[in-house]
């Protein structure tokens, strides 16, 4: 790898020990073995919790809020800074609904009743959250979405259902986009709803990944009803909400730090004293594995003129650059899973889903390093596919990079 | 590498002035070869040649950042100019803080003098580990003896700037001279390339140079030779960055225009994806040669003038046959210029090696896990 340094002013600098002191301490060797074995696009249920609780204990739990809402209140280059030095010590990828997603959501758009009641408990981690966007007709056309609500008094009564919706089985809340009008272009009959599990007429299914892991669930609504002041934003202004989640989501800003993380796990895969160093000597294996160091390389490079820009006050590339961050990243993360994939050869046969997800005994004819790869490859098929297709990105790219 | 606010003002305003002279006469210098008179207006009417070197020898000082803007600008107008010899490599090359050296990049950068370094015997070498052109060095006079394979701009030189090997020099024997094109015992077997440059085979035959010729002895010589090549590896990246913008840009100006089937062929996704492909391949490509840029003076210089050839290559091939392909057969005609700059793309690709080459020498030099 090519080492890029961040050029730091003292004060952040000095933040990013701060930063280091803290992983140092908090995240033990305990905590770094049960991060290793996740194979999911996020963290699984109960160590998300374990580790955001550690966040929120120190003040980091959102580390992109600001202060008066009881976030970290980071700049741009601490954030940076923040999720560079997680990912590269491998800290648990933790969901993003609550935090990254709703969050910035109602303090842009929610009533002063919201902000009080969920943001603090966003915070502390009593509230976990999930996404509602996608339905079986409405997937990357998510203005074909079907899922109704309609008011009656001061309440909505919400009919239909929601899918691929992560970590349900975990979640207090869901924020929903519904369809409130069907009178004008398809976008502005959509609206914004917050809604708890645990509603009367609220039923989740889970969905088993081709991995064995249970991340994904449908969510029926049947006859559910919410207050009113659970709307967020306008009635039939949803879209406008849905948009500004869904350039959240879309850039994190430190996609080299995932990817940079994923390579030292396939790192350790391939290490020269395992069972799998044969890789690492192979030229056409140690080959891709340049490519995708360099372009890894190029990313990190490109986000750090990003993040120059927008300290200097641009921001004229930005949207546009978060396609192509994402179209970048999403590639080459499938592409180290195929290298993890290919490292361990003919283990990739076995089944390690039982081990993984079923509390099942490890085989001692298999090497421990054999139990991930193949569950993250077949897990990380997602990621070209969420939060915008790598289709749906080249068709924002066509319009907003060039003009067609 | 952060820029003050001045620096960035200074480098816009060369951007913006490079570009004003070059589109001026875009239509007269796109794809054709060297011209005498763009090269004088641009050395030494306006002091454009001379913007990467220091303030005492008529220039801005703008480095690297310089060398990119002209490179880049270079590339998208397609502008044949023996930039990479003669500025970019010269500067590496020879020594500015000694009064020949000095004098000798004075004139390049006033368009005088053309400069070109002839290094390796051979392309394949690309570490010159073996240099067989022989120096002779006695009390007062130094012998040359040896060829060159394929130097680029040879026709156009004034002067070589050759590497060779000591005579009876056991450790660090490598001498770098500098000798007028014209002496007598050089001969040249001259070719056209495919983008519209020209280069040659040199032979050296009892070439007879007074001592004034040696440039600089022993390991330095080689080590600035690697930094010369690591510097227009780097260089010759921009200058691609701008060949595939201007591709890109031709291309969809194209397919909005080309109607088929009834309607414009960049309403097609198909082509749409493949056009953003293309623009998000170039992204890739100008952040690994900034990055390259960066490390210019470290001592990760040559692993990332390595990355960032490998990405470029890759990146010059794909955007160069898409964008033929999207011209339909109309980009496969001499006349029509993307086939002109589909010429230079592949001559940038193998220039100081290709792809592969560069991921061997990447992984040679990269930190292993």
């Amino acid at each position: 790898m090519i080492d890029i340094e961040l050029e730091l002013s003292p004060e952040d600098s000095a933040f990013r020990e701060d930063v280091r002191a803290f992983l140092a301490e908090k995240f033990t060797p305990e905590l770094r073995r049960e991060a290793e074995l996740q194979t999911g696009v996020f963290a699984d249920g109960a160590l998300s919790a374990k580790w955001h609780r550690i966040l929120f204990e120190r003040g980091w739990a959102a580390p992109g809020w600001p202060k008066a809402h009881g976030g970290a209140g980071f700049n741009a280059t601490q954030q940076y800074i923040f999720n560079d030095e997680c990912a590269r010590a491998g800290t648990p990828n933790l969901p993003v609904a609550g935090v990254r997603l709703c969050g910035p959501v109602l303090i842009e758009f929610g009533t002063p009743e919201q902000k009080d009641f969920f943001l603090p408990r966003i915070l502390s981690g009593e509230h976990v959250w999930c996404q509602g966007y996608s339905e079986p007709q409405a997937g990357s056309d998510l203005a074909a979405l079907e899922c109704k609500a309609h008011r009656d008094g001061d309440e909505y009564v919400i009919n239909g259902q929601k899918t691929w919706t992560t970590h349900a089985q975990f979640a207090d809340w869901i924020f929903v986009l519904v369809r409130t009008s069907r009178e004008g272009p398809r976008q502005a009959g959509i609206s914004f709803l917050l809604v708890p599990m645990d509603a009367p007429g609220l039923s989740v299914r889970p969905i088993v990944s081709m991995s064995g892991e249970h991340e994904v669930n449908e969510v029926f609504f049947d006859d559910v009803r919410v207050p009113v002041s659970n709307l967020v934003g306008e009635e039939n202004k949803g879209w406008n909400v849905a948009k500004f989640l869904l350039v959240n989501e879309r850039g994190s800003g430190s996609g080299a730090a995932y990817l940079k993380n994923a390579l030292g796990m396939l790192g350790k895969i391939i290490a020269d004293d395992g069972p799998f160093s044969g890789a690492a000597c192979d030229p056409v294996f140690a080959g891709r594995l340049a490519e995708i160091e360099i372009e890894v390389a190029a990313l990190e490079q490109s986000e750090h003129s990003l993040l120059e820009a927008i300290t200097r006050g641009e921001t004229a590339r930005g949207h546009t650059l978060a396609s192509i961050h994402k179209l970048h990243v999403s590639q080459i993360m499938q592409a180290i899973t195929e290298l993890e994939v290919d490292a361990i050869g003919a283990f990739a046969q076995i089944d390690q889903a039982p081990v993984l997800f079923g509390h099942g005994e490890a085989s001692a004819q298999v090497p421990p390093r054999a139990l991930t790869p193949v569950a993250h490859y077949l897990n990380m098929r997602a990621i070209t596919i969420f939060g915008g297709s790598s289709e749906v990105q080249r068709n924002i790219l066509a319009r907003a990079a060039l003009g067609l | 590498m952060q820029q003050t606010d001045e620096q960035r003002e200074l480098l816009a305003s060369l951007r913006e002035l490079v570009e004003r002279v070059l589109g001026d006469r875009h239509e007269s210098l796109c794809g054709a070869g060297f011209s005498s008179e763009t090269w004088q207006t641009l050395g030494g009417e306006l002091g454009l040649l001379a913007a990467s070197l220091p303030e005492a020898m008529g220039g801005m000082a703008a480095g690297q950042e310089a060398d990119a803007i002209l490179m880049e600008a270079f590339g998208k107008h397609l502008v044949s100019q023996p930039y990479l010899s003669s500025v970019v490599m010269a500067a590496a090359l020879l020594d500015v803080s000694d009064d020949a050296g000095s004098q000798h990049l004075a004139a390049a950068a006033q368009g005088e003098a053309i400069l070109v370094p002839a290094l390796a015997d051979s392309p394949s070498d690309t570490q010159f580990a073996c240099v067989e052109t022989v120096a002779t060095i006695t009390d007062n006079e130094v012998l040359l003896q040896g060829s060159k394979v394929l130097v680029r701009d040879a026709p156009l030189a004034d002067r070589f700037i050759v590497l060779a090997r000591q005579d009876g020099a056991a450790d660090c024997p490598h001498v770098l001279l500098i000798l007028d094109a014209d002496v007598p015992g050089i001969s040249r077997e001259d070719f056209g390339t495919i983008d519209a440059a020209t280069g040659s085979h040199l032979r050296f035959d009892q070439v007879r140079l007074d001592r004034s010729a040696i440039v600089v002895r022993g390991s330095e010589a080689l080590e600035r030779a690697a930094l010369a090549t690591d510097s227009a590896i780097v260089a010759v990246c921009a200058e691609a960055i701008g060949v595939m913008q201007a591709m890109l840009e031709q291309t969809v100006e194209y397919a909005k225009q080309r109607v088929q089937f009834g309607q414009p062929i960049a309403g097609f996704q198909v082509l749409q994806h493949r056009m953003v492909d293309m623009s998000v391949a170039i992204e890739q490509a100008e952040s690994i040669t900034r990055l390259a840029r960066g490390k210019l003076l470290t001592p990760d210089r040559a692993k990332a003038a390595s990355a960032a050839m490998a990405l470029v290559a890759k990146a010059c091939r794909g955007v160069a046959q898409d964008a033929v392909q999207i011209h339909g057969a109309v980009g496969i005609a001499d006349e029509t210029p993307i086939s002109r700059y589909f010429r230079r793309a592949l001559a940038i690709e193998k220039q100081f090696g290709g792809k592969a080459y560069h991921l061997k020498r990447y992984m040679q030099s990269a930190d292993t896990f």
